[in-house]
Protein backbone atom coordinates (compact mmCIF):
# COMPACT_ATOMS: atom_id res chain seq x y z
CA UNK A 1 0.00 0.00 0.00
CA UNK A 2 0.90 3.63 -1.21
CA UNK A 3 1.86 5.40 2.37
CA UNK A 4 0.25 8.77 2.57
CA UNK A 5 0.15 10.39 6.06
CA UNK A 6 -3.52 12.61 7.06
CA UNK A 7 -2.75 14.97 8.06
CA UNK A 8 -3.15 15.95 12.08
CA UNK A 9 -6.71 18.52 11.66
CA UNK A 10 -7.89 16.25 9.57
CA UNK A 11 -7.28 12.59 11.62
CA UNK A 12 -8.41 14.48 14.96
CA UNK A 13 -11.55 15.57 13.16
CA UNK A 14 -12.22 11.49 12.25
CA UNK A 15 -11.64 10.48 15.70
CA UNK A 16 -13.74 13.35 17.47
CA UNK A 17 -16.60 12.16 14.62
CA UNK A 18 -15.76 8.30 15.46
CA UNK A 19 -16.57 9.06 18.86
CA UNK A 20 -20.33 9.65 17.98
CA UNK A 21 -20.83 6.72 15.82
CA UNK A 22 -22.07 3.77 18.07
CA UNK A 23 -19.64 1.26 18.76
CA UNK A 24 -20.92 -1.31 17.08
CA UNK A 25 -20.39 0.36 13.83
CA UNK A 26 -17.25 2.55 14.54
CA UNK A 27 -14.68 0.15 13.31
CA UNK A 28 -16.54 -0.23 9.97
CA UNK A 29 -16.75 3.80 9.86
CA UNK A 30 -13.39 4.64 10.45
CA UNK A 31 -12.22 1.99 8.26
CA UNK A 32 -14.37 3.58 5.28
CA UNK A 33 -13.32 6.92 6.25
CA UNK A 34 -9.55 6.06 6.11
CA UNK A 35 -10.19 4.38 3.10
CA UNK A 36 -11.74 7.37 1.44
CA UNK A 37 -9.30 10.04 2.61
CA UNK A 38 -6.76 7.86 1.35
CA UNK A 39 -8.94 8.30 -2.30
CA UNK A 40 -9.02 11.66 -1.73
CA UNK A 41 -5.35 12.32 -0.92
CA UNK A 42 -4.10 10.10 -3.80
CA UNK A 43 -5.76 12.09 -6.17
CA UNK A 44 -4.84 15.58 -4.81
CA UNK A 45 -1.06 16.29 -6.94
CA UNK A 46 0.30 17.36 -3.54
CA UNK A 47 -1.02 14.37 -1.67
CA UNK A 48 -3.00 16.52 0.65
CA UNK A 49 0.18 18.12 2.12
CA UNK A 50 0.00 21.50 0.49
CA UNK A 51 -1.62 24.63 2.90
CA UNK A 52 -4.87 24.55 0.94
CA UNK A 53 -5.21 20.62 0.25
CA UNK A 54 -4.81 20.67 3.67
CA UNK A 55 -7.89 23.04 4.22
CA UNK A 56 -10.11 21.18 1.91
CA UNK A 57 -9.21 18.05 3.21
CA UNK A 58 -10.12 19.61 6.92
CA UNK A 59 -13.33 20.33 5.36
CA UNK A 60 -14.27 17.22 3.74
CA UNK A 61 -13.58 15.55 7.28
CA UNK A 62 -15.93 18.11 8.36
CA UNK A 63 -18.78 15.75 6.53
CA UNK A 64 -17.84 13.17 8.62
CA UNK A 65 -18.53 15.01 12.00
CA UNK A 66 -22.05 15.58 10.03
CA UNK A 67 -22.39 11.81 8.97
CA UNK A 68 -21.51 10.29 12.70
CA UNK A 69 -24.02 12.33 14.11
CA UNK A 70 -26.66 10.82 11.37
CA UNK A 71 -25.26 7.35 12.19
CA UNK A 72 -26.23 8.12 15.89
CA UNK A 73 -29.53 9.50 15.47
CA UNK A 74 -30.68 7.08 13.29
CA UNK A 75 -29.15 4.12 14.60
CA UNK A 76 -31.22 4.13 18.05
CA UNK A 77 -34.65 3.46 17.67
CA UNK A 78 -35.58 5.59 20.84
CA UNK A 79 -34.22 8.77 19.73
CA UNK A 80 -35.08 8.35 16.41
CA UNK A 81 -39.03 7.67 17.83
CA UNK A 82 -38.07 10.51 19.51
CA UNK A 83 -37.17 12.56 16.65
CA UNK A 84 -40.55 11.75 15.25
CA UNK A 85 -42.58 12.96 17.95
CA UNK A 86 -41.02 16.07 18.38
CA UNK A 87 -41.66 17.01 14.07
CA UNK A 88 -45.38 17.04 15.70
CA UNK A 89 -47.29 20.63 16.24
CA UNK A 90 -49.07 19.49 18.87
CA UNK A 91 -45.46 18.46 20.78
CA UNK A 92 -44.48 21.87 19.50
CA UNK A 93 -47.34 23.20 22.21
CA UNK A 94 -46.87 20.81 24.99
CA UNK A 95 -43.30 21.54 24.53
CA UNK A 96 -44.39 25.15 25.50
CA UNK A 97 -47.38 24.41 27.79
CA UNK A 98 -44.29 22.36 29.89
CA UNK A 99 -42.48 25.36 30.11
CA UNK A 100 -44.88 27.26 31.74
CA UNK A 101 -45.84 24.66 33.80
CA UNK A 102 -42.17 24.43 35.08
CA UNK A 103 -41.86 28.19 35.59
CA UNK A 104 -44.87 27.91 37.28
CA UNK A 105 -43.93 25.64 40.12
CA UNK A 106 -40.68 27.08 40.32
CA UNK A 107 -42.37 29.99 41.15
CA UNK A 108 -44.16 28.75 44.02
CA UNK A 109 -47.12 28.88 41.60
CA UNK A 110 -46.90 32.45 39.96
CA UNK A 111 -46.59 34.09 43.83
CA UNK A 112 -46.30 37.57 42.74
CA UNK A 113 -49.00 37.11 39.38
CA UNK A 114 -51.40 36.10 41.59
CA UNK A 115 -50.80 38.16 44.32
CA UNK A 116 -51.04 41.17 41.96
CA UNK A 117 -54.16 39.50 40.87
CA UNK A 118 -55.83 39.26 43.75
CA UNK A 119 -54.97 42.99 44.99
CA UNK A 120 -57.04 43.98 42.19
CA UNK A 121 -59.81 42.10 43.21
CA UNK A 122 -59.62 43.32 46.85
CA UNK A 123 -61.74 46.49 47.13
CA UNK A 124 -59.86 47.14 50.91
CA UNK A 125 -56.19 46.70 49.13
CA UNK A 126 -55.20 50.13 47.77
CA UNK A 127 -55.47 51.18 51.62
CA UNK A 128 -52.76 49.60 52.77
CA UNK A 129 -49.56 52.04 51.61
CA UNK A 130 -46.07 52.05 52.25
CA UNK A 131 -44.42 55.27 53.60
CA UNK A 132 -40.94 56.67 52.26
CA UNK A 133 -38.67 59.36 52.09
CA UNK A 134 -38.27 60.35 48.88
CA UNK A 135 -33.75 61.03 47.95
CA UNK A 136 -33.00 63.97 46.43
CA UNK A 137 -31.89 62.15 43.39
CA UNK A 138 -34.56 60.49 40.63
CA UNK A 139 -37.15 59.68 43.24
CA UNK A 140 -35.01 57.09 45.19
CA UNK A 141 -37.35 55.66 47.78
CA UNK A 142 -35.54 55.90 51.50
CA UNK A 143 -36.67 54.55 54.50
CA UNK A 144 -38.26 56.83 57.18
CA UNK A 145 -37.25 58.08 60.58
CA UNK A 146 -39.29 55.94 63.58
CA UNK A 147 -40.03 59.40 65.25
CA UNK A 148 -42.26 60.96 62.20
CA UNK A 149 -44.01 57.57 62.22
CA UNK A 150 -44.99 58.19 65.81
CA UNK A 151 -45.66 61.90 64.80
CA UNK A 152 -47.64 60.87 62.32
CA UNK A 153 -49.65 58.45 64.44
CA UNK A 154 -50.31 61.02 66.86
CA UNK A 155 -51.68 63.56 64.39
CA UNK A 156 -52.51 62.66 61.00
CA UNK A 157 -56.37 62.61 59.97
CA UNK A 158 -55.95 60.53 56.78
CA UNK A 159 -54.26 57.54 58.35
CA UNK A 160 -56.29 54.54 60.75
CA UNK A 161 -52.30 54.38 61.89
CA UNK A 162 -48.13 53.29 60.63
CA UNK A 163 -46.17 51.01 62.04
CA UNK A 164 -42.28 50.60 61.46
CA UNK A 165 -40.31 47.88 60.09
CA UNK A 166 -36.98 46.89 59.52
CA UNK A 167 -34.92 44.20 58.29
CA UNK A 168 -31.35 43.04 57.73
CA UNK A 169 -30.22 43.70 54.17
CA UNK A 170 -29.65 40.13 52.85
CA UNK A 171 -29.32 36.52 54.09
CA UNK A 172 -27.27 38.35 57.06
CA UNK A 173 -28.02 36.17 60.02
CA UNK A 174 -30.97 34.34 60.26
CA UNK A 175 -32.60 37.22 57.98
CA UNK A 176 -35.01 38.06 61.33
CA UNK A 177 -37.16 41.54 60.84
CA UNK A 178 -38.61 43.73 63.68
CA UNK A 179 -41.82 45.96 63.52
CA UNK A 180 -43.91 47.84 65.52
CA UNK A 181 -46.62 46.40 67.50
CA UNK A 182 -49.25 46.63 65.43
CA UNK A 183 -47.53 45.98 62.15
CA UNK A 184 -49.31 42.69 61.64
CA UNK A 185 -52.72 44.37 62.41
CA UNK A 186 -52.32 46.87 59.54
CA UNK A 187 -51.23 44.19 57.36
CA UNK A 188 -54.41 41.93 58.14
CA UNK A 189 -51.83 39.35 58.44
CA UNK A 190 -53.36 35.97 59.76
CA UNK A 191 -51.42 33.39 62.12
CA UNK A 192 -51.12 30.05 60.81
CA UNK A 193 -50.90 28.82 64.24
CA UNK A 194 -51.01 30.92 67.44
CA UNK A 195 -51.26 34.48 66.99
CA UNK A 196 -49.21 37.90 66.13
CA UNK A 197 -48.22 40.53 68.08
CA UNK A 198 -50.56 42.89 70.22
CA UNK A 199 -50.03 45.97 71.80
CA UNK A 200 -49.30 44.62 75.40
CA UNK A 201 -46.31 42.49 73.81
CA UNK A 202 -44.30 45.70 73.88
CA UNK A 203 -44.40 45.28 77.64
CA UNK A 204 -44.73 41.52 78.30
CA UNK A 205 -43.05 39.94 75.77
CA UNK A 206 -40.40 41.55 74.98
CA UNK A 207 -38.51 38.31 73.60
CA UNK A 208 -41.20 36.91 71.59
CA UNK A 209 -41.49 36.18 67.76
CA UNK A 210 -43.56 35.41 65.00
CA UNK A 211 -42.00 32.97 62.54
CA UNK A 212 -42.03 33.31 59.46
CA UNK A 213 -43.64 30.12 57.11
CA UNK A 214 -41.12 29.04 54.92
CA UNK A 215 -38.50 29.20 58.34
CA UNK A 216 -41.29 27.22 60.20
CA UNK A 217 -41.39 24.36 57.59
CA UNK A 218 -37.72 24.41 56.63
CA UNK A 219 -35.59 24.56 59.57
CA UNK A 220 -38.36 23.33 62.15
CA UNK A 221 -40.12 20.65 59.82
CA UNK A 222 -43.43 22.18 60.20
CA UNK A 223 -43.59 21.45 64.56
CA UNK A 224 -47.16 22.10 64.62
CA UNK A 225 -46.42 22.56 69.02
CA UNK A 226 -43.74 24.97 68.08
CA UNK A 227 -45.91 28.17 69.76
CA UNK A 228 -44.69 28.32 73.49
CA UNK A 229 -40.96 26.70 72.83
CA UNK A 230 -37.96 28.48 73.02
CA UNK A 231 -35.72 28.99 69.68
CA UNK A 232 -32.25 30.25 68.87
CA UNK A 233 -32.33 32.95 66.56
CA UNK A 234 -29.41 35.08 65.86
CA UNK A 235 -27.55 33.28 68.99
CA UNK A 236 -30.82 34.58 71.21
CA UNK A 237 -33.12 32.79 73.16
CA UNK A 238 -36.93 33.48 71.82
CA UNK A 239 -40.26 32.48 72.77
CA UNK A 240 -42.69 32.00 69.71
CA UNK A 241 -45.63 32.77 69.34
CA UNK A 242 -46.66 32.09 66.37
CA UNK A 243 -46.01 31.02 62.60
CA UNK A 244 -47.39 33.33 59.87
CA UNK A 245 -50.34 31.82 57.51
CA UNK A 246 -48.15 30.67 54.20
CA UNK A 247 -49.90 33.70 52.22
CA UNK A 248 -48.42 36.14 54.46
CA UNK A 249 -45.95 38.15 52.42
CA UNK A 250 -44.43 41.90 52.80
CA UNK A 251 -42.11 42.60 49.93
CA UNK A 252 -39.55 39.66 49.20
CA UNK A 253 -37.56 39.91 52.27
CA UNK A 254 -39.46 36.55 53.66
CA UNK A 255 -37.95 37.08 57.13
CA UNK A 256 -37.28 33.99 59.23
CA UNK A 257 -38.98 35.50 62.26
CA UNK A 258 -39.98 39.13 63.31
CA UNK A 259 -39.75 40.48 66.44
CA UNK A 260 -40.62 44.03 68.56
CA UNK A 261 -38.45 46.73 68.70
CA UNK A 262 -36.82 47.08 72.15
CA UNK A 263 -39.46 49.70 73.78
CA UNK A 264 -36.70 53.28 74.55
CA UNK A 265 -34.66 52.34 71.93
CA UNK A 266 -35.34 53.41 68.20
CA UNK A 267 -34.52 51.82 65.24
CA UNK A 268 -31.72 54.01 64.43
CA UNK A 269 -29.73 52.83 67.65
CA UNK A 270 -29.12 49.65 65.41
CA UNK A 271 -26.44 50.32 62.84
CA UNK A 272 -26.45 48.49 59.34
CA UNK A 273 -30.74 48.42 59.56
CA UNK A 274 -32.60 49.56 57.18
CA UNK A 275 -36.77 50.97 58.46
CA UNK A 276 -39.85 51.29 56.80
CA UNK A 277 -43.09 52.61 58.04
CA UNK A 278 -46.35 50.53 56.43
CA UNK A 279 -49.85 52.51 56.71
CA UNK A 280 -53.55 51.99 56.66
CA UNK A 281 -55.38 54.81 54.94
CA UNK A 282 -58.68 55.80 56.56
CA UNK A 283 -61.53 54.76 54.51
CA UNK A 284 -62.31 57.16 51.45
CA UNK A 285 -58.70 58.97 51.45
CA UNK A 286 -56.53 58.63 48.57
CA UNK A 287 -53.15 57.99 48.64
CA UNK A 288 -52.34 61.76 47.38
CA UNK A 289 -54.59 63.11 50.21
CA UNK A 290 -52.71 61.44 52.90
CA UNK A 291 -49.40 62.06 50.78
CA UNK A 292 -50.04 65.96 50.97
CA UNK A 293 -51.12 65.61 54.82
CA UNK A 294 -47.62 63.92 55.78
CA UNK A 295 -45.76 66.13 54.04
CA UNK A 296 -47.16 69.27 55.81
CA UNK A 297 -46.82 67.89 59.27
CA UNK A 298 -43.34 66.42 58.77
CA UNK A 299 -42.11 68.93 56.21
CA UNK A 300 -40.67 66.20 54.30
CA UNK A 301 -40.98 64.39 50.98
CA UNK A 302 -43.52 61.66 51.73
CA UNK A 303 -44.28 59.24 49.44
CA UNK A 304 -47.53 57.24 50.36
CA UNK A 305 -47.66 53.97 48.30
CA UNK A 306 -50.58 51.65 47.91
CA UNK A 307 -48.54 48.36 48.17
CA UNK A 308 -51.48 46.81 45.31
CA UNK A 309 -49.73 49.87 43.07
CA UNK A 310 -46.41 47.67 44.40
CA UNK A 311 -47.56 44.55 43.39
CA UNK A 312 -48.96 45.32 40.08
CA UNK A 313 -46.43 47.81 38.49
CA UNK A 314 -44.66 44.92 36.70
CA UNK A 315 -47.77 43.68 35.15
CA UNK A 316 -49.21 47.27 34.57
CA UNK A 317 -45.43 48.02 32.57
CA UNK A 318 -45.02 44.98 31.10
CA UNK A 319 -48.45 43.65 30.43
CA UNK A 320 -49.54 46.45 27.47
CA UNK A 321 -46.19 45.30 26.02
CA UNK A 322 -46.80 41.58 25.96
CA UNK A 323 -50.17 42.55 24.23
CA UNK A 324 -48.53 44.36 21.89
CA UNK A 325 -46.04 41.30 20.95
CA UNK A 326 -49.11 39.12 21.19
CA UNK A 327 -51.12 41.24 18.30
CA UNK A 328 -47.79 41.66 16.26
CA UNK A 329 -47.39 38.05 16.17
CA UNK A 330 -51.15 37.34 15.38
CA UNK A 331 -50.66 40.07 12.19
CA UNK A 332 -47.82 38.43 11.35
CA UNK A 333 -49.63 35.02 11.44
CA UNK A 334 -52.15 35.92 9.56
CA UNK A 335 -50.46 37.80 6.90
CA UNK A 336 -47.84 35.07 6.46
CA UNK A 337 -50.05 32.50 6.21
CA UNK A 338 -50.60 32.82 2.38
CA UNK A 339 -54.20 31.62 2.48
CA UNK A 340 -53.25 27.88 3.83
CA UNK A 341 -56.18 28.16 6.41
CA UNK A 342 -56.70 29.08 9.74
CA UNK A 343 -54.63 25.60 10.81
CA UNK A 344 -51.30 27.60 10.61
CA UNK A 345 -52.52 30.88 11.77
CA UNK A 346 -53.88 29.16 15.19
CA UNK A 347 -50.45 27.47 15.50
CA UNK A 348 -47.71 30.06 15.13
CA UNK A 349 -50.08 32.57 17.28
CA UNK A 350 -50.62 29.47 19.74
CA UNK A 351 -46.75 28.73 20.00
CA UNK A 352 -46.21 32.89 20.07
CA UNK A 353 -48.83 33.79 22.87
CA UNK A 354 -47.53 30.61 25.21
CA UNK A 355 -43.79 31.64 24.43
CA UNK A 356 -44.97 35.16 25.28
CA UNK A 357 -46.55 34.04 28.56
CA UNK A 358 -43.73 32.39 29.54
CA UNK A 359 -41.38 35.56 29.52
CA UNK A 360 -43.83 37.92 30.96
CA UNK A 361 -44.16 35.45 33.61
CA UNK A 362 -40.71 34.57 34.30
CA UNK A 363 -40.16 38.74 34.03
CA UNK A 364 -42.41 39.41 36.57
CA UNK A 365 -41.56 36.83 39.08
CA UNK A 366 -38.14 36.82 38.90
CA UNK A 367 -37.61 40.27 37.70
CA UNK A 368 -40.09 42.43 38.93
CA UNK A 369 -39.48 40.41 42.76
CA UNK A 370 -35.58 41.61 42.38
CA UNK A 371 -36.16 44.83 41.65
CA UNK A 372 -38.41 46.07 44.12
CA UNK A 373 -36.62 47.79 47.45
CA UNK A 374 -38.50 47.16 50.64
CA UNK A 375 -39.43 50.84 50.98
CA UNK A 376 -41.55 49.54 47.58
CA UNK A 377 -39.38 51.12 45.37
CA UNK A 378 -37.45 50.36 42.14
CA UNK A 379 -33.87 49.48 41.64
CA UNK A 380 -32.56 51.18 38.36
CA UNK A 381 -30.38 48.29 37.59
CA UNK A 382 -32.51 45.69 38.22
CA UNK A 383 -35.70 47.55 36.93
CA UNK A 384 -34.05 48.52 33.65
CA UNK A 385 -32.26 45.02 33.31
CA UNK A 386 -36.26 43.47 33.68
CA UNK A 387 -37.59 45.17 31.10
CA UNK A 388 -34.91 44.49 28.76
CA UNK A 389 -34.92 40.91 29.92
CA UNK A 390 -38.76 40.91 28.25
CA UNK A 391 -38.31 42.90 25.45
CA UNK A 392 -34.92 40.71 23.86
CA UNK A 393 -36.62 37.56 25.38
CA UNK A 394 -40.12 38.45 23.42
CA UNK A 395 -37.82 38.91 20.58
CA UNK A 396 -36.24 36.15 20.41
CA UNK A 397 -39.86 34.48 21.05
CA UNK A 398 -41.40 35.72 17.93
CA UNK A 399 -38.07 35.07 15.70
CA UNK A 400 -37.76 31.54 16.85
CA UNK A 401 -41.54 31.04 16.42
CA UNK A 402 -41.48 32.69 12.79
CA UNK A 403 -38.72 30.67 11.51
CA UNK A 404 -39.72 27.58 12.86
CA UNK A 405 -43.06 27.84 11.20
CA UNK A 406 -41.08 28.16 8.21
CA UNK A 407 -39.50 24.90 8.66
CA UNK A 408 -42.97 23.25 8.85
CA UNK A 409 -45.14 21.64 6.34
CA UNK A 410 -47.52 23.99 5.09
CA UNK A 411 -50.01 21.29 4.76
CA UNK A 412 -50.03 18.54 8.15
CA UNK A 413 -47.18 21.30 10.02
CA UNK A 414 -44.94 18.66 11.16
CA UNK A 415 -41.25 20.18 11.25
CA UNK A 416 -39.66 19.24 7.86
CA UNK A 417 -37.26 16.46 7.96
CA UNK A 418 -33.58 15.29 6.27
CA UNK A 419 -32.37 18.59 5.98
CA UNK A 420 -29.66 18.21 2.92
CA UNK A 421 -27.57 20.78 1.81
CA UNK A 422 -27.37 21.14 -1.90
CA UNK A 423 -24.31 23.78 -1.45
CA UNK A 424 -21.55 25.22 -3.59
CA UNK A 425 -20.45 22.35 -5.37
CA UNK A 426 -23.79 21.42 -6.20
CA UNK A 427 -24.03 24.68 -8.60
CA UNK A 428 -23.27 22.46 -11.96
CA UNK A 429 -25.84 19.79 -11.44
CA UNK A 430 -28.20 21.68 -8.98
CA UNK A 431 -27.85 24.85 -10.74
CA UNK A 432 -28.67 26.93 -7.31
CA UNK A 433 -27.18 26.25 -3.61
CA UNK A 434 -29.72 25.74 -0.80
CA UNK A 435 -30.92 23.55 1.78
CA UNK A 436 -33.20 20.65 1.15
CA UNK A 437 -36.09 19.43 3.47
CA UNK A 438 -38.85 17.03 3.17
CA UNK A 439 -42.02 16.49 4.93
CA UNK A 440 -41.46 13.33 6.63
CA UNK A 441 -45.45 11.98 5.99
CA UNK A 442 -44.69 13.23 2.03
CA UNK A 443 -46.86 16.31 1.23
CA UNK A 444 -43.85 17.99 -0.23
CA UNK A 445 -40.39 19.52 -0.26
CA UNK A 446 -39.16 22.34 0.83
CA UNK A 447 -35.59 24.20 -1.05
CA UNK A 448 -34.39 27.36 0.53
CA UNK A 449 -31.95 29.46 -1.28
CA UNK A 450 -28.63 30.37 0.88
CA UNK A 451 -28.01 32.88 -0.97
CA UNK A 452 -26.06 33.70 -4.22
CA UNK A 453 -28.12 32.22 -6.58
CA UNK A 454 -30.80 33.93 -9.30
CA UNK A 455 -33.55 30.51 -7.34
CA UNK A 456 -36.41 32.33 -5.36
CA UNK A 457 -35.25 32.12 -1.58
CA UNK A 458 -37.92 29.45 -1.03
CA UNK A 459 -39.57 27.21 -3.08
CA UNK A 460 -42.38 24.90 -1.61
CA UNK A 461 -43.03 21.98 -4.03
CA UNK A 462 -46.32 20.72 -2.71
CA UNK A 463 -46.57 16.79 -3.89
CA UNK A 464 -49.83 14.87 -4.33
CA UNK A 465 -50.87 10.92 -3.54
CA UNK A 466 -48.96 9.70 -6.68
CA UNK A 467 -45.60 10.55 -5.16
CA UNK A 468 -46.09 8.92 -1.48
CA UNK A 469 -44.50 5.78 -2.81
CA UNK A 470 -41.00 7.44 -3.23
CA UNK A 471 -41.66 8.89 0.70
CA UNK A 472 -43.70 6.32 2.78
CA UNK A 473 -43.94 2.78 2.28
CA UNK A 474 -45.36 0.27 4.25
CA UNK B 1 -40.02 2.29 6.07
CA UNK B 2 -39.82 5.71 5.03
CA UNK B 3 -37.68 6.27 2.02
CA UNK B 4 -36.61 9.94 2.28
CA UNK B 5 -35.90 9.87 -1.71
CA UNK B 6 -35.93 13.69 -1.71
CA UNK B 7 -34.43 15.39 -5.02
CA UNK B 8 -30.59 15.36 -3.73
CA UNK B 9 -31.61 11.89 -2.56
CA UNK B 10 -32.48 10.63 -5.70
CA UNK B 11 -29.05 12.15 -7.08
CA UNK B 12 -27.56 10.10 -5.21
CA UNK B 13 -29.00 6.69 -5.95
CA UNK B 14 -29.12 7.85 -9.51
CA UNK B 15 -25.19 8.44 -9.22
CA UNK B 16 -24.97 5.20 -7.58
CA UNK B 17 -27.05 3.31 -10.46
CA UNK B 18 -24.97 5.44 -13.28
CA UNK B 19 -21.68 3.34 -11.83
CA UNK B 20 -20.52 5.64 -8.48
CA UNK B 21 -20.03 3.20 -6.60
CA UNK B 22 -18.24 4.93 -3.09
CA UNK B 23 -18.76 7.81 -1.15
CA UNK B 24 -15.67 9.97 -2.82
CA UNK B 25 -16.88 9.33 -6.47
CA UNK B 26 -19.92 10.09 -5.91
CA UNK B 27 -19.16 13.27 -3.85
CA UNK B 28 -17.12 13.81 -7.57
CA UNK B 29 -19.90 13.61 -10.01
CA UNK B 30 -22.91 15.00 -7.97
CA UNK B 31 -20.71 17.84 -6.57
CA UNK B 32 -22.28 17.35 -3.04
CA UNK B 33 -20.39 17.86 -0.23
CA UNK B 34 -19.45 15.01 2.42
CA UNK B 35 -21.77 15.78 4.74
CA UNK B 36 -24.81 15.47 2.47
CA UNK B 37 -23.23 12.20 0.38
CA UNK B 38 -22.28 10.29 3.36
CA UNK B 39 -25.57 10.58 5.61
CA UNK B 40 -27.54 10.08 1.97
CA UNK B 41 -25.75 6.83 1.72
CA UNK B 42 -26.75 5.78 5.41
CA UNK B 43 -30.37 7.08 4.59
CA UNK B 44 -30.72 5.37 1.29
CA UNK B 45 -29.03 2.14 2.90
CA UNK B 46 -31.56 1.98 5.62
CA UNK B 47 -34.19 2.23 3.30
CA UNK B 48 -33.29 -0.87 1.70
CA UNK B 49 -32.51 1.19 -1.78
CA UNK B 50 -28.44 0.88 -1.84
CA UNK B 51 -26.81 -1.89 -0.35
CA UNK B 52 -23.27 -1.74 0.40
CA UNK B 53 -20.15 -4.53 0.20
CA UNK B 54 -16.67 -4.55 1.31
CA UNK B 55 -13.90 -5.14 -1.84
CA UNK B 56 -12.02 -8.26 -1.64
CA UNK B 57 -8.71 -7.37 0.17
CA UNK B 58 -6.49 -8.94 -2.14
CA UNK B 59 -7.46 -6.83 -5.27
CA UNK B 60 -7.22 -3.21 -2.67
CA UNK B 61 -3.71 -5.06 -1.89
CA UNK B 62 -2.99 -5.29 -5.56
CA UNK B 63 -3.68 -2.02 -6.29
CA UNK B 64 -1.73 -1.10 -3.03
CA UNK B 65 -4.55 1.14 -1.32
CA UNK B 66 -7.23 0.42 1.17
CA UNK B 67 -9.85 -1.60 1.06
CA UNK B 68 -13.06 0.60 -0.36
CA UNK B 69 -16.55 0.21 0.68
CA UNK B 70 -19.05 -0.51 -2.60
CA UNK B 71 -22.59 0.71 -3.31
CA UNK B 72 -25.22 -0.76 -5.60
CA UNK B 73 -28.45 -0.25 -6.23
CA UNK B 74 -31.17 -2.54 -4.81
CA UNK B 75 -34.27 -4.35 -7.24
CA UNK B 76 -36.23 -1.94 -4.10
CA UNK B 77 -33.90 1.03 -5.60
CA UNK B 78 -34.45 0.70 -8.84
CA UNK B 79 -38.07 0.91 -8.59
CA UNK B 80 -37.84 3.90 -6.34
CA UNK B 81 -35.49 5.24 -9.28
CA UNK B 82 -37.75 4.66 -12.01
CA UNK B 83 -40.66 5.99 -10.01
CA UNK B 84 -38.29 9.22 -9.14
CA UNK B 85 -37.34 9.79 -12.89
CA UNK B 86 -40.81 10.38 -13.54
CA UNK B 87 -40.95 13.28 -11.17
CA UNK B 88 -37.44 14.33 -11.34
CA UNK B 89 -35.16 15.62 -14.23
CA UNK B 90 -31.63 13.88 -13.37
CA UNK B 91 -28.53 15.51 -14.84
CA UNK B 92 -26.63 13.53 -17.64
CA UNK B 93 -24.33 11.06 -15.57
CA UNK B 94 -22.33 8.88 -18.15
CA UNK B 95 -22.52 5.56 -17.14
CA UNK B 96 -19.44 3.77 -15.31
CA UNK B 97 -18.84 0.01 -15.77
CA UNK B 98 -16.08 -0.37 -12.29
CA UNK B 99 -14.58 1.71 -10.56
CA UNK B 100 -10.92 3.26 -10.65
Amino acid sequence: MRFLRTPLESRLLLSIASTFVPRRLRAEWRREWDGEIWWWASTRPGGGQTARERIALAMHCCGALRDACCLRREENELTASLGRLLRRPATCLAGAILMLAVAGSASGGFDHIRRALRSWLQPDAGRLAVLSETGPFMGQRLGVSARKVAYWNRHAQTLEGAAIYSWYPGAARDNSAKVGESFFTFLRARPRIGRVFTTEDTVSCRDCVVLGYDYWKRNLKGDPAIVGRTVTLDGQPARVIGVLARDSWFFDANPAAWSLFEPGKTPQEFPGILTGAVCRLKPGIAPAAAERELRQLARARVSVTPISVILQRPIATLGPLWIAFVLSSGMVALFSSGGRGVKAVAFLFSKAVLGLSFILAMTIEFGGAASTTETGGTTIAAGAGSLWLFLVGSGLVVRWCWSDQRKRCPECLGRLAMAVPAGNGARILLEQSGIEMACPLGHGTLFTSQGGSIAPERRWASLDDSWRDLFVTS
Amino acid sequence: MVYDLTYVGAIVLHAIHCGRRYGFQIMEVAELASGTVYPLLRRLEKAGLIRPQWEKDAVARAEQRPTRKYYSVTKQGEAALEAAALRYRFPAIAPQESAR
